[in-house]
């Protein structure tokens, strides 16, 4: 690999990582700084409202969901971060055979003493590298977010008991106090849906290069491959609204990326985040497991990189229009 | 001499359009080749496929003895390129993509490549979003020169610049012919390649209809005259003579080749008058060879 092909690829990304980079952190920062505005036990009264059958959007109970940890990493799931995350994979993506095809300059350098190997991968590392920093600056944020946050809470007053415990007397009015976040949320806890976040991120590089290494305009493959992406989300939506249309999950990748699930798991038992196949007590296999999901993630990624170099190795450079 | 570039039956069909037809060619090392011939003849598809940018559909192609397909990177390692309308990264300026081109190769000289720039009088500071087409096709003769790659393919390495920069680019071609390199160029312009090369071939409808070298053409000579049918007759009989035309006004055109004291005597002696001869040049083995694009379609 040569490291002038990496620097280019660098250069020619940094703009567009800055910009999703800096959406993410500002936005991460200020949706966990939201979250601490708002009273869970008031968002409470607002989920009761709501009918019961609602939860199948959700794929942890919403009891959970409305608690401060439940509400801050529903972060994951923000439109604006989903697309910002993916953003990066499909414009980094869609570069590395169509965009340069596209603007001319792939002869000048396959005319280089360069494998077309290299000129493949070079892009493709720097933008997989992009989708992991990307991930870890939502976790920057929402760390940053944590620690800057009030939150408030309605304390019962305690009495001190003799043993040093603090027993709370439930039957007194509560007051309302002021507490930091960070000593409710453990920041720590989030790293499953930073590596969900990895995954999906990862896999919308190798599913965009694959479409890029086939294609020679650029404009088309960001086309196509933003129709599949509204697809597949609007897929997963089908998929959870009715029981019907359960078959849809099964065609959507966005059923692969539940940080929120993960998280929830952890928080049971760091074991449970190591499971492929998430077993009923029947053993009939009904969904992936953390680890599961994201290794089919990272496989998908990889069968479509791999598609991608074959396609690039024997394809025609056709001369730039 | 050792042969620098080689094709052999080298095909290309895109489809049913048949680009490149069992194309021949052997090229000898330190020599000059103009490519020539007219849009859509070849040109393009046969120096893509010598690059390894498009797989040919049968035969082989040879550059420094390395399989332009089996041996892709030790092909590019002997070989320096221009495209004919380059394009560029545009999130470098001119100093930039000298920088990165001289560093892609372990042959490249980036210090060639800023004597070259001030040569061709080029900007470096500027962005290359920001340069136009002739600076970019300057700034890609300075990333092409800047190395010492044993064979040069130029694509038309004067489209697009000034006479003085055209000049340039002619007297750069000579200097790599005196360091012992191989160049093969496609051009339109024919007195460029006449000037420059020692070889042309041409091709029309994807097939090399013709390679000369132009030390012969200078002994190939158009000589007008007005003859009568007899003298006519006698005219055709000569070995020497490629083409013969006559019209009703007693004019007749021929093309002769070979040296000149062999074919005069034989015209002395025959009843000729306002004899005029002049030297052919590449532009009358053109027009001979000139055939209309649409004969290519495969059946």
């Amino acid at each position: 690999m040569s490291w002038e092909m990496i620097r280019k690829s660098l250069r020619e990304g940094a703009v567009v990582f800055l910009a999703c980079g800096t959406g993410l952190f500002a936005f991460c920062v200020f949706r966990v700084w939201i979250v601490g505005r708002l009273d869970s036990a008031r968002f409470k009264q607002i989920i009761d409202l709501l009918p019961k059958d609602w939860d199948r959007f959700a794929s942890v109970d919403f009891s959970w969901l409305v608690s401060y940890l439940g509400r801050v990493v529903m972060t994951f799931d923000e439109p604006m971060v989903l697309l910002l995350l993916s953003l990066w994979g499909i414009v980094r993506g869609s570069d590395v055979v169509s965009g340069e095809l596209g603007r001319g300059t792939m002869e000048l350098l396959l005319a280089q003493p360069v494998p077309r190997r290299a000129v493949f991968w070079s892009p493709v590392i720097v933008a997989l590298a992009g989708s992991c920093l990307l991930a870890l600056v939502i976790w920057l944020a929402m760390w940053v977010g944590v620690q800057i946050t009030s939150i408030k809470e309605m304390v019962y007053p305690t009495i001190n008991l003799p043993n040093g415990t603090r027993l709370p007397l439930t039957f007194l009015q509560p007051r309302e106090e002021l507490v930091r976040m960070r000593d409710v949320i453990d920041p720590r806890i989030f790293w499953p849906g930073i590596v969900n976040s990895v995954c999906l991120g990862v896999f919308f590089v190798g599913f965009t290069s694959w479409l890029s290494a086939l294609d020679r305009y650029r404009w088309r493959t960001l086309g196509v491959v933003f129709s599949i992406y509204f697809v597949m989300a609007v897929f997963k939506i089908g998929g959870m609204a009715a029981e019907s249309l359960r078959w849809m999950l099964y065609l959507t990748v966005f059923s692969l990326y539940e940080p929120e699930l993960h998280i929830r798991i952890l928080e049971g038992g760091r074991e449970s985040l190591w499971t492929i196949v998430r077993w009923n007590s029947k053993f009939e296999m009904y969904e992936l497991g953390p680890l599961g999901s994201n290794l089919l993630l990272l496989l998908l990624a990889a069968v479509f990189l791999l598609l991608a170099h074959c396609a690039f190795e024997r394809r025609d450079i056709e001369a730039p229009v | 001499m050792p042969t620098a570039i080689e094709t052999r039956a080298l095909t290309k069909r895109f489809g049913n359009f048949v680009a490149l037809h069992e194309c021949d060619l052997a090229i000898e090392q330190g020599s000059v080749w103009g490519l020539l011939g007219p849009n859509g003849a070849g040109k393009s598809t046969l120096i893509r496929t010598l690059l390894g940018f498009l797989y040919p559909t049968s035969g082989d192609a040879y550059i420094c003895g390395r399989h332009v397909v089996r041996e892709q990177v030790a092909t590019h390692r002997h070989v320096s390129y221009l495209p004919s309308s380059p394009r560029f990264f545009r999130t470098l300026t001119g100093r930039g993509i000298l920088k990165f081109f001289t560093r892609l190769r372990a042959d490249g000289d980036f210090a060639l490549a800023l004597k070259l720039a001030r040569r061709l009088d080029l900007d470096l500071s500027r962005w290359v979003a920001f340069m136009s087409t002739g600076m970019r096709q300057k700034l890609a003769i300075a990333v092409a020169f800047a190395n010492r790659a044993p064979v040069l393919v130029l694509d038309e390495p004067t489209e697009n610049l000034d006479p003085n920069i055209r000049r340039i680019v002619v007297e750069l071609v000579g200097e790599a012919q005196r360091e012992g390199r191989t160049v093969l160029f496609s051009s339109h312009v024919l007195s460029e390649v006449e000037e420059v090369a020692d070889h042309v071939a041409i091709l029309n409808a994807g097939s090399v209809v013709h390679q000369q070298s132009l030390a012969e053409l200078r002994y190939c000579h158009r000589i007008v005259a007005k003859a009568g049918t007899a003298a006519v007759a006698e005219l055709r009989r000569l070995p020497q003579v490629v083409k013969l035309e006559s019209d009703p006004l007693a004019n007749v055109h021929l093309e002769v080749e070979g040296d000149l004291a062999h074919v005069l005597p034989q015209l002395a002696s025959l009843q000729l008058s306002d004899v005029y001869i002049e030297a052919t040049g590449l532009q009358a083995v053109y027009d001979r060879l000139h055939l209309p694009i649409g004969s290519r379609e495969a059946s």
